[in-house]
This record gives structure tokens, C-alpha cells and sequence, in this order.
């Protein structure tokens, strides 16, 4: 099967195999930041090998940084939790999306999912056997989450609703109003929410981020991941996390034990040096990432792409219907002619054959470079109609 | 045939999970004798090249199945010791309880039915519980350590089992099983076209041929080795383990890896490729040191009336008191942590570990004699 031949994340892993393949590659499909851990989490990362190397850890996480974490949740997200009961560390933000879903809906259930969605819901729901309800935002409205079209999905099998914002690979935010409509639905159908705050950290153009476990009465139902991977530059590391009531926890710790056990107690100490030192790092890589996200608009707009207003994340995702060209097409054609890889939007879910992933996590020069050989790809593509053109 | 509900617990899941934190995968002192692994102090040249990784910009994804030169490593060690595995059948895995994951629940659902001794690692549980899986069980022989029973196992095959999971050593006990043992097993995995998944993480501390050498010898491939990668080395809370599996599993594996954790934290990685330099001989001289402890520790409950399970594995002692319960009571009072049989699901058994630190044998006859 060759690459294009595949679907969803088998997908995205071919292009990145094949990428690798080209000594030249910019890379502006997968979510891992340029830049390094910061020095003084490394340090202390040395430091704890020495003196916490062979420490215990329970499955659910040393509880300095089950404490750290829900201080964190409480101070940036508004989110009140018990350490004790109601926070699980997680092998990054992917295990904690994984436990979440497998703890909500099981054979024969479903989930609400906006569209487009982060390619691995589908893969974790396809895990626990049970059903995606696609409901697709547009593009004309920011990709917008509506709480009416979520609820007239609601079929007699769901049992929880996803809420990811900044939305992967939309960039869409949802706001205060719509959360507060999101959560009167799920009360009302008693659904569990799920929401992913990964980006909450990388919003945009003063745009506020509201955590959906913030809104009055959603506590109670509602189970929220992050991690460090994406705000502390700590791909590699495996740290995130899970926090909701502790009811819910309850089934998280048990899978959570049962999927992995404890994370590394190495990469749980080098967290709990990230939270609970400064965010000046962190606040340093927003604004990067915010001047390369212009970078970038204005480099598709010169190509004539339109890719919206991206209100948070580390991505745009445009448009590229006028080309005539599908995303897999195009992303192939870019990856070849260009060495460039993006990601093609039809690996997040159907119906968005005519979208592109591209991430700003390349230094300037790259993503000036990377930019150029797009225009130039794009230049040399064979001339079809597109739906725009 | 049992069929686990996702959802709502076994009861093997519920004393699995009830018991969750009497297992832990090392001991967090000298007196908690619960560990799956001997404890020794990390050496402080396997910390400083994971240290220096880090300091040289090793903070990112890695790939999904390990970072290349530790799978390689992983496959020469297993090639040393036997088996038959290059580095692309190597997963390396965030400890031991993610390889039994993806084995039982990727493999299993790909080529189930499971089979599963009926005395087993509630690890094992656990991982069966997270979705419905069809498992049969299959009985253990107390008077052989709990070894799987082989006409009970055939039984399992003739009903339609096509997976078997295997501790060799048996977790509980120690206990392993000797080479015609494992071909008999073999033999009848090859008879009804069934796989194995082998927990062979306790093997190093056994004298004797691995049980994947004996494998493949036997010439049989349609197989899965897990284990911790790097045992007894100052590791275990660093979480690393492996899974050596048929070409034809691995891929199925390697995408659920993906979807659930994309890679194995990148220090733990780097310790582990430092900490397997040197391991062959590391492990030989501590084993050295345990069977000293062991023989005294099945010299002294054989005094005491403890009714010790004698297993090869020098890592583990199990016993039967007469009172068990008791027995874990006075332990306790002692300010000793012991493993409860009854989480393996065999009550009246005590698992104790045997460690380099100190004697079994006097905390044995500290708790009968009631002294500190």
C-alpha cells in the first residue's frame, strides 16, 4: 500500500516516513515544536535522576505532581480538583485522550465530535467500539462549535460530547457563550464532556480561552486533558495529564493502571520542575509561534489560499479547494516537488478533502524557505478546475 | 469460556485492582518485599548518558516502536540469550504493564480466543478488563508453582483457544518451567495453529536456558516476549519494557502505540541503551547473590513451617503459612509489606521478594518469632 493509499494516522505516519527520506525536508505536518525542553527543566530533570531515580511511583502519579498539576488547573483554567482523587498523569496528552475516551463510551456507544477532529479520537474510539456522531463546523463561521447543531446529533447512544479548543486541526476556539450552551446540553442529555485543553495556552489576537470544567455545573461530567508536550516543548517526555470529579476518575485510574502503569518518575519529576518554575518559556514560544502564525497567513494568502483567521493552536488549516487538487494530492505533490511536508485534512475526517494541516513550528527561515517552495510547487502544478477557480 | 465486560469489572479485575497497589514494580524500602524486580542502585554512568541526551536536544518524539539503536540492543540481548528476533520485531514499551496491554489486548483481539493460567500477575487482569475480550482459563498446578496444567491446557486449545499467555517464571511463585515443558507447550500451540505471549521479565534471575531459546529451538515464531527490559538495574521507576513479537503482530501493536502514547519517554530510552552495556554481567553476579539469599530464605521457611513454594527463579520466595492472613498481619506489624496471594488469585500464598539489601531469611524468622 503506498502512502496515499492509507487513511487517517497511518496516513500521516507514511508522509512523515517519507519525509525523513529527504535530507532538505521542512517538516510543517507533526505537532512537535522546535524548539528544545527548556535548560532548567533538563536540569532538574538530572538532578531528580540521582535523587528520585528509584522512587515509587502509584499508576495515577506522585502526588507532589498530581498537587502541581491541580494548582495549575486551578490558576490558569479555573478548575478545581482534589490531587487526591480527581488528577491521573498520563504518557502525554495522546494516553490521556485514549483514557478519556475509553472511560466514557463503550461498544455500541457514541460521542458528539466536532469536525474536523485530531485524527487519534477516531483511532480511540474505534479501539472501545464505539461510534463517532461527526458534526462538521464551517469555515465561513471560524469553525465555530454550535450548540444547536451539536444537539439535534444527539442520538439515544451517545453518551459524551468532545469539546477540543483550540480545536486541532482548526485552530477554532469555542467561546464563553458557546460553552455555557455546550454544557446546558450535556446536562440535559446527561453527557459526559470531554474536553481537550492541550492549546489552551496558545490563543491568539486576545482572544479568551474558557475551559469547559470552568463553566458552573460542568464539573460534575466533565473529564479535561493537557500535557506538557505542546507549552513546555516536552514531546519526548510523555507528560500530561487527566482531571474531572472523582467519580469519573475513578474508572480513569483503573485504566490508566491497566494501560501503563506509572509514568517514567524522571519525566514526572521534570514536570513537576515545569510547573512549578517559570512560565516565561512558555510565554517566549507563544509569541514566536504568534508572529510565524502571521508568517504564514500572509505566505497562503500570496499563494491565494485562503486560510481563515486561526484564533489559537500551533497550525492553520487551509483552504485549497480552488486548486482542483484534494489534500493528498496536494500534500504529496508538496512533499515531493517542494520537501515540504504538510498534512493532508482528509487523514481528520471525511469531508475535508480540500483542507491542509500546516504547522508554524519551524524557525522563521524555514517557514520563509518552506513558504517559497510551496508558491513554486503550487506554480508548477498542472492546471485543473477547482470548486473556487 | 469467560467473557470480561467493558465497563463493568470481573471479579478477577476487581481483586486485581483492589490489590493494584500490593504490587508494586519495585520495593520503595528495605522492608517492603513486594517488588517484581530486585532493586539495586542505578549506576550513576547510565544516569549521566540519559542526562546528557537531554542536555543535547533528545527532548522530541522518538519513533513509536524505540529509538533505533535501543531496539537494536534489545534484539542483539535477545539474540544472546536465544531467541530469534531482529531489531524490527522489537516494541520498546513504558515498562512491563504496556506490553502486557498491547499483547492481550491488540494480539488478542487480532488472534484470540486468550488462554490465561488461573494464578496470574493482576497486571494481567487489569490490561484483559480495559475492553471485552474472549478468555478462557486454564488451571495452574500448585504442587509444580503454579506452572500451567497441560492437559487443562490442551482442554483450553480443543475448546477453541488460540492465544496463551505465559509467565516463565511464574510471577507468583518463581517457578520455571523446564525445557520439555515449554516444547509440550509448544508443541500444542503449533497442533491447533495457537500463539504465545511469553512474560519471561523474571528469567534472568534463573539458571538455565531462556524460555525463548527453548522457543527457538523448538522452531516456533508465532510468539510475543515481554518483559522489563532492563530489570534489577535501578530502572524500574523509569518504566521501560519490551515486547519481542512475529512480524505479523507488530504492526497491529505499533499503531495502538500510537493511538495511546506515540512513544516511550526519550530519558528513559537513553537509560536503558547505557544501562544494557554491561547488563549480561551485572545480572549474573547479582543472580550469584540472590540464590544465596534464596537458598537460605527456603532453608529457613522449610524450619519455620511456611510450606515455601520452592521456584528457580532466585528474585522470589512464596510460601503457604498456615494462617496467612495472619502472616501478612505480623509482617506488617514488623513494618514489612508483603504481596498477598490472594491478588494472584491463589489466597493462602505470600509472595515475598528476594533482595541484595538484605536477609529473607531473618525477616522470615523475625514475623514467626514476633521480634523486631
Amino acid at each position: 500500500m503506498t502512502a496515499t493509499e492509507k487513511k487517517g494516522t497511518d496516513l500521516l505516519y507514511a508522509l512523515l516516513a517519507e519525509a525523513r527520506t529527504y535530507s532538505d525536508v521542512i517538516v510543517m505536518g507533526r505537532g512537535d515544536p522546535d524548539f528544545d525542553t527548556p535548560a532548567h527543566i533538563v536540569a532538574a530533570a538530572r538532578q531528580a535522576m540521582v535523587q528520585h531515580g528509584a522512587d515509587y511511583s502509584p499508576p495515577e502519579g506522585i502526588l507532589p505532581l498530581r498537587q502541581a498539576i491541580a494548582e495549575r488547573v486551578a490558576r490558569r483554567n479555573g478548575i478545581t480538583v482534589d490531587p487526591e482523587q480527581e488528577v491521573v498523569v498520563t504518557n502525554g496528552g495522546q494516553e490521556a485522550l485514549f483514557l478519556m475516551v475509553v472511560a466514557s463510551v463503550g461498544a455500541g456507544e457514541a460521542m458528539l465530535v466536532p469536525e474536523p477532529n485530531y485524527n487519534t479520537y477516531n483511532d480511540s474510539l474505534r479501539f472501545a467500539r464505539a461510534e463517532k456522531i461527526g458534526v462538521p463546523t464551517r469555515v465561513d463561521q471560524q469553525f465555530r462549535v454550535d450548540p444547536e447543531q451539536m444537539r439535534v446529533a444527539i442520538t439515544p447512544k451517545t453518551r459524551a460530547m468532545l469539546l477540543v479548543s483550540p480545536n486541532n486541526p482548526s485552530a477554532g476556539v469555542v467561546g464563553r457563550a458557546d460553552q455555557e450552551a455546550l454544557v446546558a446540553i450535556a446536562r440535559e442529555h446527561n453527557l459526559t464532556i470531554i474536553a481537550d485543553d492541550i492549546y489552551d495556552l496558545f490563543v491568539y489576537d486576545g482572544i479568551e480561552h474558557v475551559s469547559s470544567a470552568a463553566i458552573p455545573g460542568a464539573h460534575e461530567r466533565t473529564l479535561t486533558l493537557n500535557a506538557l508536550s505542546k507549552s513546555f516543548s516536552m514531546t519526548g517526555w510523555r507528560i500530561g495529564w487527566i482531571t474531572g470529579p472523582a467519580h469519573l476518575m475513578q474508572r480513569v485510574r483503573k485504566l490508566k493502571a491497566a494501560v501503563s502503569g506509572p509514568n517514567s518518575i524522571v519525566a514526572q519529576h521534570a514536570a513537576l520542575a515545569a510547573l512549578t518554575s517559570s512560565y516565561a518559556a512558555v510565554e517566549m514560544m507563544r509569541d514566536t509561534y504568534s508572529k510565524r502564525r502571521k508568517i504564514v497567513l500572509d505566505g497562503l494568502a500570496a499563494m491565494g489560499i485562503p486560510a481563515g483567521n486561526p484564533q489559537g493552536g500551533q497550525f492553520v488549516f487551509a483552504d485549497i479547494s480552488h486548486t482542483g487538487y484534494n489534500s493528498i494530492e496536494l500534500a504529496k505533490h508538496m512533499l515531493t516537488n517542494a520537501h515540504v511536508l504538510v498534512y493532508p485534512g482528509a487523514a481528520f475526517a471525511t469531508g475535508w478533502e480540500n483542507y491542509i494541516r500546516i504547522t508554524f513550528l519551524q524557525p522563521e527561515d524555514k517557514l520563509r524557505d518552506a513558504l517559497q517552495r510551496m508558491q513554486r510547487a503550487m506554480e508548477s502544478l498542472p492546471a485543473r478546475s477547482g470548486q473556487g477557480a | 469460556m469467560t467473557l470480561s465486560t467493558s465497563g463493568a469489572h470481573t471479579s478477577h479485575a476487581r481483586g486485581a485492582l483492589s490489590s493494584l497497589r500490593d504490587i508494586a514494580p519495585m520495593p520503595m524500602s528495605d522492608h517492603d518485599l513486594r517488588g517484581d524486580q530486585p532493586s539495586l542502585p542505578l549506576d550513576s554512568g547510565v544516569a549521566d548518558a540519559a542526562a546528557t541526551a537531554l542536555e543535547q536536544g533528545q527532548t522530541h518524539y522518538v519513533d513509536v516502536p524505540g529509538i533505533p539503536q535501543l531496539r537494536e540492543a534489545a534484539a542483539r540481548l535477545l539474540g544472546a540469550q536465544g531467541a530469534a528476533c531482529q531489531s524490527a520485531n522489537i516494541i520498546v514499551t513504558a515498562g512491563l504493564q504496556e506490553a502486557r496491554f498491547l499483547t492481550l489486548q491488540i494480539v488478542g483481539d487480532l488472534a484470540g480466543p486468550l488462554v490465561v493460567p488461573n494464578v496470574i500477575h493482576p497486571g494481567v487482569e487489569l490490561a484483559l478488563d480495559v475492553r471485552e475480550l474472549a478468555v478462557q482459563r486454564v488451571a495452574t498446578d500448585a504442587t509444580r508453582g503454579m506452572r500451567i496444567d497441560l492437559a487443562s491446557l490442551e482442554a483450553a486449545l480443543q475448546a477453541g483457544g488460540r492465544l496463551v499467555y505465559v509467565e516463565a517464571p511464574v510471577r507468583l511463585t518463581g517457578a520455571l518451567y523446564s525445557e520439555a515443558e515449554l516444547r509440550a507447550i509448544a508443541e500444542l500451540a503449533e497442533r491447533f495453529s495457537a500463539g504465545l505471549i511469553i512474560d519471561q521479565g523474571l528469567a534472568v534471575w534463573a539458571d538455565g536456558q531462556s524460555p525463548a531459546a527453548v522457543l527457538a529451538a523448538a522452531g516456533f515464531n508465532r510468539l510475543a516476549l515481554i518483559g522489563e527490559l532492563v530489570p534489577g538495574l535501578g530502572l524500574e521507576s523509569w518504566q521501560v519494557g519490551y515486547i519481542a513479537a512475529d512480524t505479523a503482530w507488530v504492526p497491529l501493536m505499533q499503531s495502538q502505540k500510537q493511538i495511546h502514547m506515540i512513544c516511550t519517554s526519550t530519558p528513559s530510552q537513553y537509560a536503558a541503551l547505557a544501562a544494557m552495556e554491561g547488563a549480561a554481567d551485572s545480572w549474573a553476579a547479582t543472580r550469584a547473590t540472590l540464590q544465596d539469599r534464596a537458598t537460605e530464605a527456603l532453608a529457613t521457611a522449610e524450619v519455620l513451617g511456611l510450606r515455601p513454594i520452592a521456584g528457580e527463579c532466585a528474585s522470589v520466595l512464596a510460601i503457604r503459612p498456615p494462617d496467612a492472613e495472619q502472616f501478612c498481619a505480623r509482617a506488617a506489624s514488623l513494618g514489612y509489606q508483603v504481596s498477598d496471594g490472594a491478588a494472584f488469585h491463589a489466597p493462602g500464598t505470600v509472595r515475598l521478594a528476594i533482595d541484595t539489601r538484605s536477609s529473607l531469611a531473618t525477616m522470615l524468622s523475625a514475623v514467626v518469632e514476633g521480634r523486631a
